[in-house]
């Protein structure tokens, strides 16, 4: 359904003026100290730490860091996901032997295996590249595969009558017919690749936003760890805007459930 | 070209039982032939014309092609429903068989364009599927199935999910782009009536409770072409009609009696 115009409206306005007043009141509580400065600094102290942040050069290293870590993560974790995720969507034999593995090895903590990846490739970049493809890979196995499997068959009937070969069964109807799904796999993917990369940078890392985190914390500027939490967060809602966006580029059909 | 179904069975394997869905089904459609196939439901209809698509094989006996040295001829398919992607326009949809076959772009969108021109559905040609009523979607599918231009149409109850004034129209429009072309018709359908006015020959199909579907009988259509909506309260009409109900009236009731 597509909401009338002026309920538009009243959803674009309604994110903005509740941060506001949230932060209003934050300010407020802060300044007079209901709560306590030290542990929640008022929102413009925060605003300015950023400022600093940025303006000193401190915050661009760490930011880039992060975003090389979840890229490079993303691509080498997901492509392989998505592409034994349809495999297994399409295929019955492929499922039943791989699907157990997948379901045994899918809710292990990802960060669990970063000290084993750590003994095998050392304390590298590559180790913490690894945790994010291994937390990015399963997201996107798992919604590739229920993407191929909610494919009603009468599709694949529909394309072999018309004479289409397996190679063309994957472009018109796995891939299509999978895509609104792969597309929340994405997403899963980013979400969860997010969190792995600054768990990982916390414990383990020179530069990025986790690290930024951790030595604000053990330096006690409060105000930096709020900037580096707000930071997170708005990255986390562009991307997720981003892809929302482009879903409903990528399959204009699909105005029903799974969007 | 003919089609030649050579006495052909099926059975498949369905909980630890077996069930025979079709046994020893000869028929026989000569090219140009309209042939309609009626039963209740559950008697191997569909399964006979998925065998001659090629997309089930039979448990014995043969469904070969006259006239053809080798391989399978083009068949086209169209379905009761579900049949048309949803991720495609109306315009890819028609000319999706033709881009199987590798016809450029430009003259297959030309000409699935001029096709839908004839179903009257020339602007609707951009839409996705879902965005039109089910009698325009079947529409669509017959107008894929023709563009197609297949030796062999098959059609599996094609206009069984439309209303009834709907149907009719579709019937007319249906024979029209038939009558343009003469391919050869196998045409599904549980609708008596439809199956007279539609069809050269109509065969009967019983067979059910577990025996497997078989041809109960046969009967030539010689009313007139075209025939027009008189032509469907005409007398003749209407002994053809009872004829072909009296010959599945027990396999109807059977039905009715295993029903829970």
């Amino acid at each position: 359904m597509t909401p009338a115009p002026d309920e538009h409206r009243a959803e674009r306005w309604a994110v903005p003026v509740a941060v506001l007043v949230a932060a209003a009141m934050w300010e407020w509580a802060s300044r007079h100290a209901v709560v306590s400065p030290l542990f929640f600094p008022p929102p413009s102290e925060i605003a300015r730490a950023l400022g600093q942040l940025v303006s000193e050069g401190t915050l661009g290293p760490h930011l880039r860091a992060t975003l090389t870590r979840l890229a490079i993560g993303l691509v080498c974790g997901g492509i392989p996901g998505l592409a034994i995720g349809l495999m297994m969507g399409w295929s019955p034999r492929l499922r039943a032997a791989f699907d157990p593995l997948v379901a045994a090895l899918h809710p292990l903590p990802k960060i669990a295996v970063l000290p084993l990846v750590m003994m095998i490739v050392g304390i590298g970049e590559a180790s913490r590249v690894i945790v994010v493809a291994v937390a990015a890979f399963f997201p996107l196995l798992v919604n590739s595969m229920a993407g191929v499997r909610q494919i009603h068959p009468l599709y694949f009937e529909a394309a072999e009558a018309y004479g289409a070969s397996r190679r063309r069964v994957l472009a018109h109807v796995v891939v299509p017919g999978s895509l609104p799904l792969v597309m929340t796999g994405v997403r899963l993917a980013f979400n969860v690749g997010m969190l792995i990369a600054i768990s990982v940078e916390l414990v383990s890392a020179r530069e990025g936003l986790g690290k930024l985190l951790w030595v604000s914390w053990q330096s006690m500027r409060t105000e930096d760890v709020y900037a580096a939490l707000v930071v997170i967060a708005v990255l986390g809602a562009g991307f997720n805007a981003l892809l929302g966006w482009l879903t409903a580029r990528l399959t204009p059909w699909n105005t029903g459930h799974t969007r | 070209m003919r089609v030649v179904v050579d006495r052909v069975s099926k059975q498949h394997v369905h909980r630890g039982r077996t069930v025979t869905a079709l046994s020893n089904v000869s028929l026989q459609v000569a090219s140009g032939e309209f042939v309609a196939v009626v039963g209740a439901s559950g008697c191997g209809k569909t399964t006979l014309l998925k065998m001659i698509a090629g997309l089930q094989s039979p448990t014995s006996g043969r469904v070969s092609f006259d006239g053809v040295v080798d391989g399978r001829p083009a068949t086209a398919l169209v379905f009761q429903d579900h049949g048309l992607f949803p991720w495609m326009t109306v315009v890819e949809n028609v000319a999706f068989g033709m881009r199987m076959r590798g016809t450029p772009r430009d003259a297959r969108d030309r000409q699935a364009r001029a096709l839908l021109q004839r179903v009257g559905l020339e602007s609707e040609g951009d839409r996705y599927p879902h965005t039109l009523s089910v009698g325009m979607q079947q529409r669509v599918n017959i107008a894929r199935a023709f563009l197609y231009d297949a030796h062999v149409l098959l059609m599996d109850e094609p206009l069984a999910s439309l209303d009834a004034l709907t149907k009719l129209a579709l019937q007319q429009e249906l024979v029209r782009l038939w009558e343009a072309r003469r391919n050869a018709v196998v045409y599904v359908t549980h609708d008596i009536e439809e199956a007279v006015m539609l069809a050269d020959r109509v065969v009967i199909m019983k067979g059910h409770g577990g025996t497997g579907g078989a041809i109960a009988d046969e009967i030539a259509i010689s009313l007139p072409r075209p025939r027009d909506l008189q032509a469907r309260h005409a007398g003749q009409t209407r002994d053809l009609a009872d004829h072909v109900w009296r010959v599945l009236e027990d396999d109807v009731r059977a039905q009715l009696a295993v029903a829970p």
